[in-house]
């Protein structure tokens, strides 16, 4: 797989846009198991209303369009995941500073970056239920994968197959934060939907970024 | 679905058009933005008091913005804590140099939004400090949850905090007054029917014929327990039991007493649920110096209604009976 551009990275966030408008009810159907049915909503506004603003820039390095990416989830997406998601976004983009073209060993450092922030802000850790449960197994397995020398596309598939698995496995989990803690045991047997909603944004990537 | 609107995605805004619309001595909007500002702002030299939170729990919070209580409402999605974006621009708008004060109801969603903003501001050079108010009992306070909701005890904060603004006094002396009517404040509320969310168009949740569940939240989060249908004197010593296991109350202690209707309750059920909390007060020797009884803090269509007591000193009784003149609370 080659480096990713600038460029390509708006054109990502427009199919992550059109994966979230497809999946927007049953991100929601998912959400309102646990929390308030409103997930897919927020999510499907959030990627669309972004990559309308990304589009009418000017690219100018990957750092820039990635932070610039989380700063308006971050300001506009408003309820949780949204939020959220923009710490992690954002403090990738961060960590991507003065890089031209994405090499997979600053996807490693991102995705690390990405964890660290997310857990200080959303004040969560591994099992709480979230979706921290399918990113730091992605980000494990990708970076494991490069370690050993194969092929990014191979190292994506592995991130992918882990989260996956990472969001399978909330369904044993009693979620400790947000709104979906009041469930207690009751959440049991349900998929959080912000991990879900993380497994299905890598897998549009991969699908994006594979089929350049 | 059969609701009153237009259209689902439109509801919020067209709610705040109306608002704005029938209390122009009161409020105005801030040009598309959902933020709702006291007619007056910025208020030279007052502290500032924001609020706000998902919509759906109407008249909270744009219903108290005001004299004597918030300069400012944010007003998210349904349900859905406000953004960023929001909040920060409702602070730079009644910042009046002696600083803002956020009053936020404890959800996951708005102390992330919130407290996001006012670190944005304070970057800005804007001094803001903050209340995260978590007054229903019915949540175990524990690393296993995101901890006690904010429910509609947050008025009394909204009074108590606006009341202290409105009087001059610092973001500080704000924040104490707030601090300790939030020490003194306790609420818990149930449901018999669940509401429905307008993009959703379906019920949050079911009841089946005949129960209800104690402890239900103000966006049909589950609550303690889910029982058979029981009298107003029993579900009354029910909700009064579990803030009493909490806030004890003495002989003598002087109280506010509001009985909260969540939207679809007729008001001759609110009194009838008022008279049983106040005969149980009476019954422990507690006075209650001060009745709110009607919708402050509703969840949409949900039927069912939440009690909140506030033990009151010399401090706060002065601070609740100062005037306020806003759209839902006024006191002269």
């Amino acid at each position: 797989m080659k480096n990713i551009t600038p460029a390509e990275l708006v054109n990502l966030v427009e199919a992550l846009a059109r994966t979230f408008e497809e999946e927007e009810s049953s991100l929601n159907e998912l959400d309102s198991k646990v929390g308030d049915g409103e997930c897919g909503a927020n999510l499907r506004k959030a990627f669309r209303t972004a990559s309308v603003k990304l589009q009418s820039q000017l690219p100018r390095d990957v750092s820039s369009v990635i932070e610039r990416l989380g700063m308006h989830f971050i300001t506009s997406a408003g309820g949780t995941i949204g939020i959220l998601f923009g710490v992690g976004i954002h403090a990738a983009g961060k960590e991507a500073a003065g890089i031209s073209c994405l090499g997979a060993t600053d996807v490693v450092k991102m995705g690390n970056a990405a964890i660290e922030a997310v857990k200080v802000r959303g004040k969560a850790q591994t099992g709480d239920k979230t979706f921290l449960d399918a990113l730091i197994p992605a980000v494990a397995a990708f970076s494991a994968s490069v370690d050993k020398g194969t092929s990014i596309d191979n190292a994506l598939n592995d991130a992918v197959s882990s989260a996956r698995k990472g969001a399978e496995a909330t369904k044993s989990m009693v979620a400790r934060r947000g709104r979906a803690s009041y469930l207690g045991g009751r959440s049991l047997g349900h998929i959080d939907p912000g991990a879900r909603a993380f497994v299905l944004a890598l897998e549009s990537a991969q699908k994006f970024l594979t089929g350049r | 679905m059969k609701k009153l609107i237009n259209d689902p995605t439109n509801v919020v805004q067209e709610m705040l058009d109306g608002f704005a619309a029938a209390h122009p001595q009161h409020v105005r909007l801030l040009e598309g933005l959902n933020v709702v500002v006291r007619k007056d702002s910025p208020v030279k030299g007052k502290v500032a008091l924001v609020s706000g939170g998902g919509s759906g729990h109407e008249p909270a919070h744009a219903g108290y913005v005001g004299a004597g209580m918030l300069d400012a409402a944010c007003a998210g999605d349904v349900f859905t804590s406000p953004n960023v974006e929001q909040i920060l621009a409702a602070i730079r708008h009644v910042s009046g140099g002696a600083g803002v004060f956020l009053i936020i109801k404890n959800y996951t969603g708005d102390v992330l939004n919130f407290e996001m903003a006012m670190e944005l501001a304070g970057d800005e050079g804007i001094t803001v400090d903050r209340i995260i108010v978590n007054d229903d009992v019915s949540v175990e306070e524990s690393a296993r949850t995101a901890g006690r909701r904010g429910i509609a005890g947050t008025v009394f904060i909204h009074k108590i905090a606006g009341a202290r603004a409105e009087a001059g006094g610092s973001l500080d002396e704000v924040k104490a007054s707030a601090e300790l009517a939030l020490k003194n404040l306790r609420s818990m509320g149930m449901a018999i029917s669940p509401c429905t969310v307008p993009a959703m168009g379906k019920p949050t949740f079911t009841l089946p014929d005949g129960e209800m569940e104690i402890g239900m939240g103000i966006h049909g989060e589950p609550g303690i327990k889910r029982t058979k249908i029981m009298s107003a004197g029993q579900v009354t010593e029910i909700l009064m039991g579990g803030i009493t296991a909490d806030l004890p109350l003495r002989k003598g202690d002087e109280v506010a007493l509001m009985t909260n209707g969540l939207g679809a309750t007729p008001v001759m059920e609110l009194y009838i649920m008022h008279r049983e909390a106040v005969s149980l007060l009476q019954a422990k020797g507690v006075k209650v110096c001060a009745s709110y009884v009607g919708e402050f803090m509703t969840s949409l269509e949900m039927s069912g209604c939440s009690l909140t007591v506030l033990r009151l000193n010399e401090e706060l009784k002065t601070l609740l009976s100062a005037p306020s003149r806003t759209p839902a609370f006024v006191q002269v």
